[in-house]
């Protein structure tokens, strides 16, 4: 069943971050996910146990070896945060949101929406980025040989207060 | 004949229970230099009897809060910002556009015109591209951009063929794509300004054909435009 906020109704803060032009992340590896340089942002929350609802968009590059690859956001780190919607590692099948194995020389494209539930109270800083993971290798990046992704992520806050 | 009654403080005969105005009657304080005064605790502390339109301030989160019948529910003291959608095509827009021509060069998709006229001053805009599209017969990628108010955004330059590949790649010479793409412009308009916005189309190299909507079918491309005060960014 899918979760309901019946008083998730007012927009009380929007933040964005879009960069140019990065640089590939390094510490990929199979199964794992990491963060893009300079896709993040820190800002306050405005209400306590608001709602965020997030949009994120990714572009990069599956390399020479076949792969397939996944690209999402991640909020703070550790127990109460994380990268949210991440692909199975026990089942490369769930990495296949762009490209699959054996494919290479592909671009990708990836737009996705989520929430963040972030359990924090008025005046706590968060902060929200883009992440990045490939299937089975190493060869998925997102700026290969000057390719100049345009990527970013749009988070708008909701009150579940009264008016 | 009006009569007064002046005391520093009055309660029941108990001093517990409920202090009743009777009749119909309205309560006028009328010192303009003072405030009403709510009852205030922790949430521990709330009535265990509540009744519709009990109010109070809640001291652990510092704002007001009244019973609305079934709970307890805060009156938010945050503004909303504005957050306005002023043009979209939400399902499919215009016809197809085939860029097949000069190589690294954004042409405006006339099917996507979007017109509006701003409605504050100085905000921001959003701008959503879903787009999606076929190219045949050439080994290439394609790319979108933005046009708003004759300026192009997030536009890549020419020069450098591998910056086009938003989608597909010249080791694909036929296939569907689909581009998505979001930008956030603060061009500094009046208030009323008539703008005109387009999702601008390109590919990398080749002859063949490069289809954003392709021709005689349905695709499912959008552009939303969205209108913002107050922005982080």
């Amino acid at each position: 069943m899918a979760h309901q906020y019946p008083q998730a109704g007012r927009c009380i803060q929007q933040v964005t971050q879009q960069v140019w032009n990065v640089e590939s992340p390094t510490g990929q590896s199979s199964y794992n996910y990491v963060n893009i340089p300079n896709s993040n942002k820190s800002f306050s929350i405005k209400e306590t146990g608001s709602l965020l609802v997030v949009e994120s968009y990714t572009q990069g590059w599956l390399a020479s070896s076949g792969s397939g690859c996944d690209a999402t956001i991640y909020w703070n780190s550790g127990s109460s945060g994380g990268v949210l919607g991440r692909g199975s590692s026990s089942n490369g099948n769930g990495w296949s949101r762009s490209g699959n194995g054996g494919d290479s020389y592909r671009s990708f494209n990836i737009g996705r929406i989520h929430h963040i539930d972030h359990g924090l109270t008025a005046g706590s800083t968060i902060e929200i980025g883009l992440s990045f993971g490939a299937w089975n290798t190493t060869g998925a990046s997102v700026n290969y040989a000057n390719y100049k992704s345009l990527m970013g992520w749009w988070c708008m806050e909701f009150s579940r207060e009264g008016v | 004949m009006a009569s007064q009654l002046k005391v520093d403080e009055i309660t029941t005969v108990s001093g517990t229970g409920t202090l009743k105005i009777a009749g119909n009657v309205q309560t006028n304080l009328s010192d303009n230099s003072s405030g009403i005064i709510l009852p205030k605790g922790t949430e521990a502390q709330r009535s265990t009897a509540p009744v519709l339109g009990e109010t109070r301030v809640n001291s652990e989160n510092k704002t007001i809060e009244f019973y609305n019948g079934t709970g307890w529910q805060r009156v938010s003291t945050i503004p909303a910002v504005s957050n306005s959608v002023v043009g979209m095509h939400y399902t499919i827009f215009g016809s197809s556009l085939n860029t097949s021509g000069p190589n690294q060069v954004y042409q405006n998709h006339t099917g996507s015109t979007l017109t509006f006229n701003t409605i504050e001053a100085n905000s921001s805009f959003m701008l959503i591209a879903d787009m999606c599209g076929y190219q045949s017969g050439t080994g290439s990628g394609v790319n979108i951009a933005f046009e708003f108010n004759g300026i192009r955004y997030a536009g890549e330059p020419g020069g450098n063929g591998d910056t086009w590949m938003g989608a597909v790649h010249s080791g694909i010479s036929s296939g569907s794509f689909n581009l998505k793409k979001m930008y956030t412009v603060s061009p500094n308009l009046a208030a009323g300004t008539s703008v005109t916005a387009y999702i601008q189309c390109g590919h990398w190299s080749g002859s063949g054909n490069h289809y954003f909507n392709y021709p005689g079918y349905n695709p499912s491309s959008t552009f939303v435009i969205k209108e913002f005060v107050n922005i982080a960014s």
